[in-house]
């Protein structure tokens, strides 16, 4: 095979992304794999505005369960961003290591630990990641997982509504944006957290809706019809109807069944149907259900009353951020 | 940085994150690539710009050089005959660290010119004009002419900000300029620039501080007698243009924080009414309420420490540390105030001299041909060539 540069060798494809195609690549000179995502040059516009993006976004995400960039190259017709590199995807993870998909809940806790620190220090750094799923979470052969392909993300500093509504893939997109919500924020890549979150302990989609109408269906089949009495202002929603069939909500433990209950409640924040309602990425790491990760000895786990914590951790969440991010136009 | 971090230590410090609720603004800074690559005192600003020039000049000689002995090799009867006129030292005549100082100012004029063209709003405008300069730290006008190199920075600021312009139509509005020249040229910037896009710029902070300062001055009741939210208002829209005048304009941004050149608008507008805000905030007269936002954190203390004191206020208490902090922001400020106002100024005529000198140091053979066609001008053979 013909290398993309000189410095990599091109190895096997690994996949497509959003606007690119991956490679596995190996460093002629250390040996060293990485994954090597290549963007086809537009003639028409040159660098296509999804990788100034990406590029953007990735050198300032400098964190353990965030993909590292190394390098951008730059041939003829092509621009090749030098990932480090990952073993599988989680989608991939869970078809080879599942039980029938459905991964041993230690590794789940592990997983989703991660993956909520690595929301964590995107939200922490003004940034949405908008595309989460498990094709888009990479796991290496360590059990690191780290959030990758951010060619839909968006540093969610200043304008805050003029995105589109056509992001996040279908199944794990949040009530509120298939409403028609343009001004959505941090609890949008949270819903998809939790939808990861199930299908990893069943091995499933939770959501697997076909087209936008479909997926919200699904969805109020599963957690309730939505109200003004259960959600005031939905009725202002774009996609709101007052036709919808009225399911009522199911008990999520029939759903996952072999999810213990502190890990339904954590799911269940998670999946809350109210955008505002959504737990942060900040609150969830301090779950109850992730205490033998973040408090491995016994001596402080008995110190840390998850009790206490947990009622000291309730910020006033909207507080100046709110105001500053509303800024110039 | 932190990718050693092993998942032990950092799981035991999660469980206290309580008090630290917030990533501030301040601590995003401190790990944005701005701070880490861009930010200079300056003395090493000034130290990197001379090198990207020496570095320029040193290129621009060799090529001259290859260029000069590839034309004598092609045509060596001028260079026997006016030996003395055509040799490297006297013709070479390339820009001094001063003089391409002055042609970027006047080109980072242009590109505000050639954004309000398009009318993009001012966060394209701002990151177009700090990538120019960053490109310029690297790179040299001996090497890329700014002409192009600015409309490829306006274009790449565009998609970075996420505002869509065609190249068509981006191209078409400007005069002489190929779709292929710019394109040509977005990976070179790009590179330049060591891919790292995200600019932190001083009008969020500036709103920051207009917001707090209506809590600090006005609320519970107004603290001075002739300030309520108009002039405030006021004193936020003379800050914003003071933003665009000046601190776009000047060097500021890779020597002061984002909201240490905020302040310094401010205090260049209305120094009562700024002073007094920062005095509430820094000394406490009395229990204050404040916004948490960018004030009161350490984005008041710069990366680097202020030279002089010029004339700050009375020093009676000095021990107090923050008097001290005080004190030490507004030395800041001022000095950030100070190299705002520091934008040379040049005439027409110097301009079309740096031009044409630039325009000769890209282009070695025109200056060499021009050269020999003056010297020998009764040679028509010469002459045709040149033409």
């Amino acid at each position: 095979m013909t290398g993309s540069s000189s410095q990599f060798q091109q190895l096997e494809k690994l996949g497509e992304g959003t606007y690119a195609t991956v490679y596995k690549g190996r460093n002629r000179s250390t040996g060293a794999l990485v994954a090597l995502k290549e963007i086809n040059l537009d003639s028409e516009e040159g660098t296509p505005s999804t990788a100034i993006r990406e590029i953007s976004l990735m050198k300032e995400l400098d964190y353990e369960n965030i993909v590292t960039l190394y390098d951008v190259i730059h041939t003829e017709n092509k621009l090749t961003l030098v990932f480090e590199y990952m073993d599988k995807d989680l989608k991939k993870y869970m078809e080879v290591h599942g039980n029938q998909g459905a991964l041993d809940l230690k590794i789940v806790k592990s997983f989703m630990f991660q993956l909520l620190k690595g929301i964590m220090f995107c939200h922490d750094n003004r940034v949405l990641h908008r595309d989460l799923k498990p094709q888009n979470l990479l796991i290496n052969s360590k059990g690191e997982l780290k959030l990758g392909d951010f060619g839909l993300a968006r540093a969610f500093g200043i304008p805050f509504n003029t995105f589109s509504n056509e992001v996040v893939t279908l199944w794990y997109r949040a009530p509120d944006v298939l409403l028609g919500s343009r001004a959505y924020t941090t609890s949008i890549d949270i819903w998809s957290a939790g939808c990861i979150f199930a299908e990893m302990c069943t091995g499933k989609p939770l959501f697997p809706g076909t087209a936008n109408d479909d997926q919200l269906i699904k969805i109020f089949r599963l957690m309730g019809t939505p109200n003004e009495r259960t959600w005031p202002g939905i009725s202002q929603y774009a996609n709101y109807k007052s036709n919808w069939q009225i399911f009522v909500p199911q008990d999520l433990r029939f759903i996952v069944p072999n999810l213990d209950s502190m890990g339904l409640n954590l799911l269940l924040s998670l999946l809350q149907m109210r955008p505002e309602a959504r737990i942060t990425a900040r609150q969830a790491l301090q779950h109850p259900w992730f205490h033998e990760i973040t408090n491995p000895t016994p001596l402080v786990h008995q110190l840390n009353d998850p009790y206490q914590q947990n009622q000291s951790q309730q910020p006033p969440q909207h507080s100046h951020q709110h105001i500053i991010d509303q800024q110039y136009q | 940085m932190d990718r050693n971090g092993k998942v032990k230590t950092e799981a035991e410090q999660d469980p206290q994150p309580v008090k630290k609720q917030q990533v501030s603004n301040d601590d995003l800074y401190r790990r944005s690539t701005q701070y880490e690559m861009w930010s200079y005192t300056a003395e090493s600003f000034e130290e990197t710009r001379r090198k990207a020039n020496e570095s320029g000049r040193k290129a621009a000689t060799e090529k001259f050089n290859e260029v000069f002995e590839s034309i004598r090799q092609k045509s060596p009867e001028p260079f026997e005959k006016f030996k003395e006129e055509l040799n490297p030292e006297k013709l070479l005549d390339l820009l001094t660290y001063e003089e391409e100082t002055k042609y970027l100012h006047y080109y980072s004029r242009s590109i505000i010119q050639t954004c309000n063209h398009f009318k993009m709003p001012t966060q394209v405008r701002a990151t177009a004009v700090s990538f120019f300069k960053k490109f310029y730290l690297v790179q040299s006008v001996s090497e890329y002419h700014p002409k192009n190199i600015l409309y490829t920075c306006v274009f790449l600021a565009a998609k970075s900000e996420n505002y869509f312009i065609s190249i068509e139509s981006f191209v078409k509005a400007l005069v002489k300029v190929l779709t292929k020249d710019i394109l040509d040229l977005e990976f070179i910037v790009l590179q330049s620039l060591k891919f790292t896009l995200m600019v932190h710029h001083p009008f969020r902070p500036l709103y920051g501080f207009f917001l707090d300062s209506q809590a600090v001055l006005l609320h519970p009741s107004p603290l001075m007698y002739d300030v309520n939210i108009d002039t405030l208002g006021s004193l936020y829209d003379k800050s914003k243009k003071w933003l665009n005048d000046y601190a776009l304009l000047s060097d500021v941004a890779f020597l002061f924080t984002p909201p240490q050149i905020a302040l310094a608008a401010m205090y260049d507008i209305d120094k009562r009414i700024t002073d007094r805000y920062l005095k509430k905030v820094f000394l406490k007269e009395q229990k204050l309420e404040v916004i948490d936002e960018e004030p009161k954190e350490s984005g008041f203390i710069k990366k680097e420490e202020p030279e002089e004191a010029e004339g700050v206020e009375p020093k009676e208490d000095k021990k107090d540390p923050q008097r001290e902090q005080y004190e030490t922001l507004v030395k800041t400020i001022r000095r950030c105030i100070r190299i705002a106002k520091q934008i040379p100024e040049t005439t027409k005529e110097e301009s079309k001299n740096i031009d044409k000198k630039c325009f000769f140091t890209l282009n070695p053979t025109r200056l060499i041909e021009k050269r020999v066609t003056k010297l020998s001008s009764p040679s028509p053979e010469i002459k045709q060539e040149a033409a």
